[in-house]
């Protein structure tokens, strides 16, 4: 016997079907003005066709990582970064970098170390010279992450610039160097802590929160990113192209949709590419980095009835450049989408499975079993 | 790495089966031996299957070839990958070959490829004995197979392929072979395919002879299912069948047959039993209630009967005449050592055949036995290897023929008696499958009918799922051995038989050409006219 409580027992079916109306006519408002709004900026801009282009050396550098609880409050985390180019003969490359961290915004911190390694294979990887090195994601979404990654909002408090200062001293290496995130290698990162806290101590004239140094020692990792890619900016010009499948960025429609749902939805099914717009790329103040870059944005389906892709290249990229370069990566692109970009993805990825395996069986195979956390 | 490194094994392996990963560059062949490091023994298994992929190419969205071509512009040659399964044969104890492992062998275990000199030695002939050369294994051309006789004769054989498969070839290599270590062979030769067949060893001797039955040899009921009477279609018939049947044997053996053959018109030796019947009939019909005690006596309602029977046996005399011979003696006395006998019933219409087949396969078997337990027939020469054309004719699955049941006493009791069975089929779905299934040797070659491949799984041990779905691509002569009769089982390249064998593939073009010359040079003129003179 169920004794009915007066309070409503719905059905989950009843609740979706109730739902619907209302999601629908969130997803694909009654377009009205702002459909034909679109409709006609995309009438204007949109080049159809894209022909063959003659570019060969196409390098692509993609990375990946994946994280599991050690123990509880611990973080075992491996960060791969990959090259793939094609010469007469593909040259790969492959780097991996694994680590144990604590329990502190450890997502965003594991993706601050991926970063890194991309940004650096890429660094290490002009000098093979490719004439594009192509990226997986876009450089604007890098310096312009989510809200927790600007600890300290536009200004940079001042024991922060001394605890970098002292960092890079004590370190005694230029950050942009090598191929792993120095921040989060282990003895390092140790060290780092010691630093931090000390300054923070001698700061403030009392012993820091561990919260105090742990974001401190987050915005020094972050810091490794954003002055690797400073460099990378400077010294790729010319030949870095951003390539991304899936984007939520509004910076070309600025509309309510997200500006690739736009392309998919109003443009039709052939190849082709919206005429470039240009935007400036600025580090967030609290890095302390001045340089800007300018970025050509553009948005291209590179087969027939395929997804469109969202494409930035760094300088001032002409229009005439665009199309020899959609047109290279349209010759060798499997389903609308670059091969360089999808081989190099799959020598970078780490599954699931594969983590739970090293992390089980071959990391630390004393502390198996029921000592391990999820068992 | 060595080079006859294969792979390693994969998880999930049981003592029946395993998977392999394959070195880079390594294609192990299917039907080719491999040999495993287990942790004590070294176990021996077969590649019944290999799967092959390329890490690029292993999307399921890549519906158009041209992707392929973009992939394989960039990366150059793909990154290869194969998986063969493998089925346990048995472990290797000190180059021994015993039973199937009890314990899967441990994933990673090295899988190499069995060395020729251990193969040789497991197909080679039995100790201190000869063996039958069949042919090489089709992995290794220099490993040569070899069938164990005692095996062959005691656990029969059944040959298995579409037609022009290579089942009559195999059939040729086995009984030359038989013949040449001084065996008795009899073979039934359906379609007159082996007339003129010769063996080249000297003292092999080939006899081809022509059916014959003595019908005083003959059991009533053997004339009974000539006649198309037995008990159970015809009761009545039979009863007076059997009566007269009694009767002129009783006066064959008073020699008085004659007499009353004299009395009819009826032309036959006088020793002929069965005219001899014919006549009893006769006069039983036209001397009704005559106290003759030779003579049946009958209600009149059973005339209509007794005149069909009458009718029967008469047409059967006429139709069978050339076969039906008093005293002709048995097919059987031709057999000795050394020799085949081809039965040549080419001519023979499916009922007689049914019956000299049935007959004489009795006759083997009951002289066989009557030697064995000494009660005659010692010169009668065992053990004898019988072989059937056409089986699934004679031994079909649907009705009961005579052959079928003699085929099945000796597939029963032939082993003890030393009477080994062939049946040669290329319709095994259609052949009985009791039968069949106690064929426990099997030469397999190519068949193609998916329900005749289904057919002879069921029936054999070890024929996985996979190797059965290879029997398609068999090319002639090759064939899936298994059996007592190979250690083994393998898949063997049949040799070529050396000696003249009937029968062999129509040769349409060379015999129209030579005829279309005899026809010209008949009548130059026309030859002329045909090339424009
Ligand atoms: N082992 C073999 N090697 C080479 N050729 C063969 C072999 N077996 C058969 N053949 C060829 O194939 C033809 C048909 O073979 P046959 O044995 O008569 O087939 P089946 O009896 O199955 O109909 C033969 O004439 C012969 O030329
Ligand atoms: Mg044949």
């Amino acid at each position: 016997m169920v004794v009915e409580s007066g309070l409503p027992f719905e059905s989950i079916e009843e609740a979706v079907i109730e739902a619907r109306s209302r999601v629908s006519s969130f997803l694909f408002p009654k377009s009205g003005v702002e459909g034909d709004a679109l409709l006609s900026v995309i009438r204007r801009e949109w080049r159809g066709g894209i022909g063959r282009g003659e570019i060969e050396r196409i390098a692509a550098i993609d990375g990946s990582n994946n994280s599991d609880y050690f123990t509880l409050g611990q973080i075992i985390f491996v960060v791969s970064a990959s090259l793939f180019m094609k010469d007469s003969e593909p040259v790969v490359a492959r780097k991996y970098q694994i680590g144990v961290m604590d329990d502190y915004h450890y997502r965003e911190r594991v993706s601050f170390c991926r970063e890194t390694m991309e940004v650096k294979m890429a660094l290490r990887s002009l000098e093979l010279e490719p004439e594009i090195l192509l990226m997986d994601g876009s450089f604007l979404a890098m310096v312009d992450r989510g809200l927790w990654s600007t600890p300290y909002g536009q200004k940079v408090p001042y024991p922060m610039r001394r605890i970098l200062r002292e960092v890079e001293s004590a370190l005694g290496v230029d950050l942009t160097q090598g191929l792993v995130s120095h921040t989060h290698l282990m003895d390092i990162s140790s060290r780092i802590e010691e630093i931090v806290s000390s300054v923070l101590e001698d700061e403030k004239g009392r012993p820091p929160e561990r919260d105090e140094v742990k974001r401190a020692m987050a915005f020094i990792e972050r810091y490794e990113v954003l002055s690797s890619l400073n460099e990378l900016l400077r010294r790729g010009r010319g030949t870095l192209v951003a390539v991304a499948k899936r984007s939520g960025s509004r910076l070309y429609f600025n509309s309510r949709l997200p500006d690739m749902e736009v392309v998919r939805r109003y443009t039709s099914l052939e190849s082709g590419y919206l005429s470039p717009k240009s935007a400036e790329l600025r580090f967030p103040q609290y890095s302390g980095i001045d340089d800007t870059y300018r970025i050509m944005l553009t948005y291209a389906r590179l087969e027939t009835a395929t997804n469109p892709l969202r494409v930035e290249v760094v300088g001032d990229a002409d229009e005439s450049f665009l199309e020899e370069l959609l047109g290279s990566l349209a010759k060798y692109s499997v389903r609308g989408y670059p091969y360089h970009l999808r081989r190099v993805h799959e020598l970078a990825k780490i599954g699931r499975d594969l983590m739970s395996h090293l992390a089980r069986n071959l990391l630390v195979p004393e502390v198996s079993g029921r000592e391990r956390l999820g068992e | 790495m060595e080079s006859d490194v294969l792979g390693r094994i994969a998880p999930n392996s049981t003592p029946v089966q395993a998977e392999m990963i394959a070195y880079a560059g390594v294609v192990p062949k299917v039907g080719d031996y491999v040999v495993i490091d287990s942790e004590e023994s070294q176990l021996l298994g077969m590649v019944s299957n290999v799967v092959r992929g390329a890490l690029e190419l292993a999307r399921s969205d890549l519906l158009q070839a041209n992707y392929y071509d973009t992939i394989l512009e960039v990366v150059g040659s793909p990154s290869d990958w194969l998986k063969a399964t493998i089925r346990m044969i048995g472990v290797l104890s000190r180059s021994e070959l015993a039973g199937l492992p009890r314990a899967p062998p441990p994933t990673g275990a090295l899988v190499r490829k069995a060395p020729a000199d251990l193969l040789r030695r497991i197909f080679a002939p039995p100790e201190g004995r000869e063996g039958i050369k069949l042919g090489k294994l089709l992995t290794r051309g220099d490993v040569v197979v070899h069938l164990d006789p005692d095996e062959l004769i005691s656990r029969h054989l059944a040959v298995l392929a579409v037609t022009g498969g290579g089942k009559s070839n195999s059939v040729a290599v086995i009984l030359e072979e038989i013949v040449r270590m001084g065996g008795v062979a009899i073979l039934f030769d359906v379609h007159s395919e082996y007339t003129g067949m010769t063996l080249g060893c000297p003292h092999c001797e080939v006899e081809t002879v022509d059916p014959v039955l003595d019908p005083n040899t003959l059991t009533v009921e053997e004339l009974g299912s000539l006649l198309g009477v037995t008990y159970d279609n015809a009761p009545k018939q039979f009863i007076y069948l059997k009566a007269a049947y009694r009767r002129a044997k009783e006066l064959l053996i008073r020699e008085r047959l004659g007499e009353y053959l004299r009395r009819t018109e009826i032309e036959a030796e006088m020793d002929d039993l069965l005219a001899g019947m014919q006549a009893i009939i006769q006069l039983s019909l036209r001397e009704k209630d005559s106290d003759d005690r030779f003579l049946i006596a009958f209600p009149s309602n059973d005339r209509g009967s007794i005149e069909s029977l009458l009718a029967k046996v008469d047409f059967v005399r006429s139709k069978y005449g050339r076969v039906l011979r008093p005293a002709a003696g048995e097919l059987v006395d031709h057999l000795n050592y050394g020799k085949l006998v081809i039965v040549d019933l080419g001519q023979l219409d499916s009922d007689l055949t049914d019956i000299v087949v049935g007959k004489t396969l009795y006759t083997i078997l009951m002289r066989a036995k009557l030697k064995r337990i000494g009660r005659g027939y010692e010169d009668f020469p065992t053990p004898v290897f019988a072989v059937l054309e056409e089986a699934h004719a004679l031994i079909p699955s649907v009705e009961h023929t005579y052959t079928s049941s003699a085929a099945a006493s000796i597939a029963k009791e032939g082993r003890k008696f030393g009477v080994g069975l062939c049946l040669v089929s290329q319709r095994p779905k259609r052949l009985n499958s009791d039968v069949l299934s106690q064929m426990v040797n099997k030469i397999i070659l190519r068949v193609v009918e998916p329900e005749d491949q289904a057919y002879v799984r069921r029936a054999t041990e070890f024929l996985s799922e996979e190797m059965v779905s290879y029997l398609p691509s068999l090319d002639v002569g090759e064939a899936v051995v298994v059996g007592p009769m190979v250690r083994i089982p393998a898949l063997v390249k049949v040799r070529l038989f050396e000696g003249k064998r009937g029968g062999e593939s129509m040769k349409a073009y060379e015999m129209w050409r030579e005829g279309l010359k005899k026809r010209l040079s008949a009548s130059p003129d026309e030859y002329y006219d045909s090339i424009g003179g």
